[in-house]
């Protein structure tokens, strides 16, 4: 009988979690209530304001975009559309105009109604300001690039302001002076009492005035922002209508991957975005959610604009022949190895550009898995195998030395299927990485390296500049410039720098077109794969909608809905 | 006793000066400065710009200059500005120590509570089968990466939890890391609250704790147990419960106040593993997230703020030696 008493206790107990495990999976509705969204991420941002650069961490911009809004913004199929501006200027509608001694001037008229959240009116003067505050010397900035290119600003009215451009500049119309907005009336106190240290003083913590759909709440340091539905809203449909589906949006700060994953896993999650869960372990996730035929969470893996590369330095003895950089990209089977490590979801790369890229060339030729052609090409550069199997010429053998950045799983697999399939060609590749600091602040500048293989950070407004160009290669006297090849060809020169002052988008797509056929061929470079950002959303939130570009998920949060 | 404690208090101002260059060269020899980081990965910033930068934030200077106007503004109480949270480096110093004894004071204590009864009873019953399980789960404890049982205790507690399926358990299912809910800010709500994110990592923490201080409790009384003292007691007819209490516990204990004097630092020290784990902003995950994050005046504050406890707590921990063990005098 006792016996009988344990054996049915235990059956109970089985029963009831197995049941439990089954039923155990978070439900597909909100963690805390209808009308609020909660996401984790990894980073916690320093600061709010538009343009310190302590403050450009991509998750800074993302609940930036949900505090703050701007002229034009952009939709997940990278379309612009007004927000603030009344209209996008063109040079067909005459407001946005060439002037004599190739400058510009592009007027934009702003829509009326639309205040800060201290009730104040947004006017032109706000842009004005911001643009001062980041031509200011002491201001800690480096993200000049576009506001530089402007001599100055004026507006007739509070609701008109024209920009006056030093030179052509192909998105003068995509922003006032590449600065944002910021509130005149409530930061040029604080602005002037100490420039160099303006990001200490506003925008990292409450009250942080905005002008966009959300209020910033709430900002428990180190665990939680919290932004809630700005009343007096004008709204911009459809995209950003005045009437929000979630009223709050609650951000999360978990470093731990493991931890937001048991997050989503538990329901305390609703979403999370692009900063929040590394590739690889978003794979994990999803191929995990399907093993268990979970359907209350919905993952997407969206090709971004970072490009996973290897630089070719062309100081080398070997690499400053085509041959062998060719032989190089022939022998690696890139396909084989994203279809390996990343199902697929991490396209191969044929050139510099992303395809989402205006500019993206499809036809640029492509090289593909050949080690016959490899060897051939190897054989017509004059290597001839050494007693190791190690190709030599002059008596020296082809042996390059691969770095990247240490303690990065991923590279690290993908340097050693790399070296084995070089191997079989009969280069040799020494495997020697460091830490980032030590790779990105040293390494690299330095250009102490054979091959390199690091990430670019495209926008979908980026082009060759600086990159490629013959003059921007740093030396070890002077570090500076990105060209980190040396990479030297005088078309491609030539183009690059004359895109950004090309305003008609079919020609500077062409020019784009032509820089990389030269660039392809040339090859200083080997393309490897688009990197995917994982985001995520449990099944009942609508419009979550990821753009793959450095506009972030929060792009369209107004729209944001659960279903009922 | 006076002209000891001077002594060493006048021995602790070179080795905190001398801690702080090591600290400081120790940072700057590490390649790359925040701007070098800030700067990888946008093409679009001019060299130009990287210069200004530079000057703005001083990383142009001269080391030992950098150094010195460290150190005269830190004696003045200002251990500069975080690049990464942009608050001055004490306010989040001191934001972060709170949030770590949030957790280390309710783990030590629970540890403490839960060492010393099971130590003495496992020394008093040696080779008995409860000693057995008790050495069995301090190695155990010892054993186990803090990560991976943090993690284990997350899945259990905030993503499996079978037993919420039964009446009445529902609160047994606990947050996954974090440090409180959004928006309970004030009141009884926000203790409450901060109780159900507390749970996991203080049990985390405090099986780290309880582990050695069941081991350190054992081994010091079983060393008492076999002295002379003891079995006289004994053999003078004394109750078993007076020899452990009155004469073998107050002298086993004399280690042990020790090394909890000694591990008081480490609270305050926070935990890296469990906090980053749980997603608890104490001062550990700051010190990790401020070397990745090349925000040198927070590690450097929290170091040298965690060296000067240590040095305090050594001290202090001699004098406490001092007073309670009559043997021990300092002239």
């Amino acid at each position: 009988m006792r016996q009988w008493r344990w054996s049915s206790l235990l059956l109970a107990l089985v029963v009831t979690f197995s049941t439990a495990t089954l039923v155990g999976a978070a439900p597909a509705r909100p963690a805390t209530g209808p009308d609020t969204v909660v996401l984790f991420t990894q980073q916690e941002p320093s600061c709010l304001a538009p343009q310190p650069d302590s403050c450009q961490m991509f998750v800074a911009e993302v609940i930036r975009s949900l505090i703050f809004t701007d002229l034009v913004g952009m939709t997940n199929e990278w379309k612009y559309f007004p927000i603030l501006a009344e209209k996008i200027p063109n040079l067909k509608d005459g407001d946005w105009k060439v002037l004599p001694g190739n400058k510009m001037q592009v007027t934009w008229r702003i829509k009326r109604g639309f205040t800060w959240h201290d009730g104040k009116p947004v006017t032109a003067q706000d842009w004005i300001w911001a643009w001062r505050v980041n031509m200011h010397p002491d201001f800690p900035t480096a993200g000049r690039d576009v506001a530089e290119r402007v001599e100055n600003i004026v507006a007739p009215n509070p609701y008109q302001m024209t920009v006056q451009w030093k030179k052509k500049y192909a998105f003068a119309n995509l922003s006032a002076a590449g600065s944002g907005i910021l509130p005149k009336h409530a930061t040029e106190r604080i602005f002037r009492q100490n420039p160099a240290k303006f990001d200490q003083a506003w925008g990292t913590g409450v009250p942080t005035i905005g002008n966009g759909p959300y209020v910033l709440r709430e900002w428990q340091k180190g665990s939680s922002i919290t932004v809630e539905a700005y009343p007096n809203w004008q709204g911009v449909p459809p995209h950003l209508p005045k009437e929000r589906g979630v009223r709050r949006i609650v951000y999360r700060f978990i470093s731990d991957t493991n931890t937001i994953i048991a997050n989503i896993l538990s329901g305390a999650a609703d979403a999370f975005d692009e900063t929040a869960v590394p590739f690889v372990q978003g794979l994990e996730l999803e191929t995990r959610l399907q093993r268990e035929n979970r359907r209350d969470w919905v993952l997407r893996a969206e090709p971004g604009l970072i490009w996973e590369h290897i630089d070719m330095n062309l100081d080398n003895v070997h690499l400053r022949d085509k041959r062998v950089r060719h032989a190089l990209i022939h022998a690696i089977n890139r396909e084989e190895l994203v279809q390996q490590l990343f199902q697929g979801k991490q396209p191969v790369s044929h050139s510099f550009l992303p395809e989402k890229h205006y500019g993206y060339n499809r036809n640029v030729k492509k090289y593909t898995f050949d080690q016959a052609r490899a060897r051939q090409l190897l054989a017509e550069a004059g290597y001839t195998p050494g007693p190791d199997g190690i190709l030599q010429k002059g008596g020296q053998r082809l042996s390059l030395r691969f770095t990247t950045t240490a303690g990065n799983r991923t590279r690290e697999q993908v340097q050693q299927i790399l070296q084995a399939q070089w191997r079989a060609v009969g280069v040799e590749v020494r495997i020697v990485n460091l830490p980032a600091r030590a790779y990105f602040g040293d390494a690299l500048p330095r250009r102490d390296f054979d091959l390199a293989m690091y990430a670019w950070v495209f926008s979908p407004t980026s082009d060759c500049e600086g990159l490629y160009t013959g003059d921007t290669i740093p030396t070890p006297e002077k570090r500076e410039g990105q060209n980190y090849p040396g990479y030297k060809n005088d078309e491609v020169t030539r183009i690059c720098h004359a895109v950004p002052e090309e305003l008609d988008e079919g020609r500077r797509a062409a020019m784009l077109r032509r820089a990389q056929e030269l660039w392809v061929e040339d090859l200083p470079v080997i393309p490897l794969y688009l990197r995917s950002d994982y985001t995520g959303h449990k099944a009942g939130l609508q419009n979550f909608l990821p753009t793959g570009s450095n506009t972030p998920i929060t792009w369209n949060a107004p729209s944001w809905r659960w279903a009922r | 006793m006076s002209r000891y404690l001077i002594r060493r208090l006048l021995q602790m101002i070179p080795l905190v000066v001398g801690l702080s260059v090591l600290i400081f060269l120790l940072l700057a020899a590490a390649p790359g400065d925040p701007v070098d980081l800030l700067v990888f990965g946008n093409p679009n910033i001019k060299p130009e710009d990287v210069a200004r930068l530079k000057r703005l934030y001083g990383l142009d200077q001269p080391l030992y200059i950098r150094y010195f106007k460290w150190l005269w503004a830190a004696l003045h109480g200002d251990l500069g500005y975080s690049q990464v949270y942009k608050v001055p480096v004490l306010t989040l110093m001191w934001d972060r120590v709170g949030n770590s004894l949030w957790l280390q004071i309710p783990a030590f204590f629970l540890s403490l509570a839960v060492a010393v009864p099971v130590g003495i009873y496992s020394a008093l019953h040696q080779y008995s089968t409860a000693d057995y399980i008790a050495t069995f789960l301090t190695f155990f404890g010892v054993s186990i990466p803090a990560f991976w049982f943090g993690i284990m205790m997350i899945y259990l507690f905030a993503v499996w939890h079978p037993w919420t399926a039964l009446p009445g358990l529902d609160w047994l299912r606990l947050p996954a890391g974090g440090f409180s809910t959004p928006g309970i800010t004030r009141g009884l709500a926000l203790y409450l609250d901060r109780l159900r994110y507390m749970l996991l990592p203080t049990i985390v923490l405090s099986l780290l704790f309880m582990a050695s201080y069941t081991r350190y409790t054992r081994s010091s009384m079983l060393e008492v147990i076999r002295q002379d003292y003891v079995r006289t007691a004994r053999a003078k007819g004394l109750a078993e419960q007076v020899v452990v209490t009155k004469h073998a516990l107050k002298n086993a204990m004399i280690p042990i106040v020790t090394i909890v004097a000694l591990s008081i630092p480490a609270l305050f020290a926070g935990a890296p593993l469990t906090e980053t784990v749980f997603g608890w902003p104490g001062v550990g995950r700051l010190l990790v997230e401020a070397v990745l994050a090349a925000d040198f005046a927070v590690a450097q504050g929290i170091i040298i703020f965690l060296a000067a406890l240590v040095i305090v707590f050594n001290l202090l921990a001699d004098i406490a030696y001092a007073l309670l063990d009559p043997r021990i005098r300092y002239d």
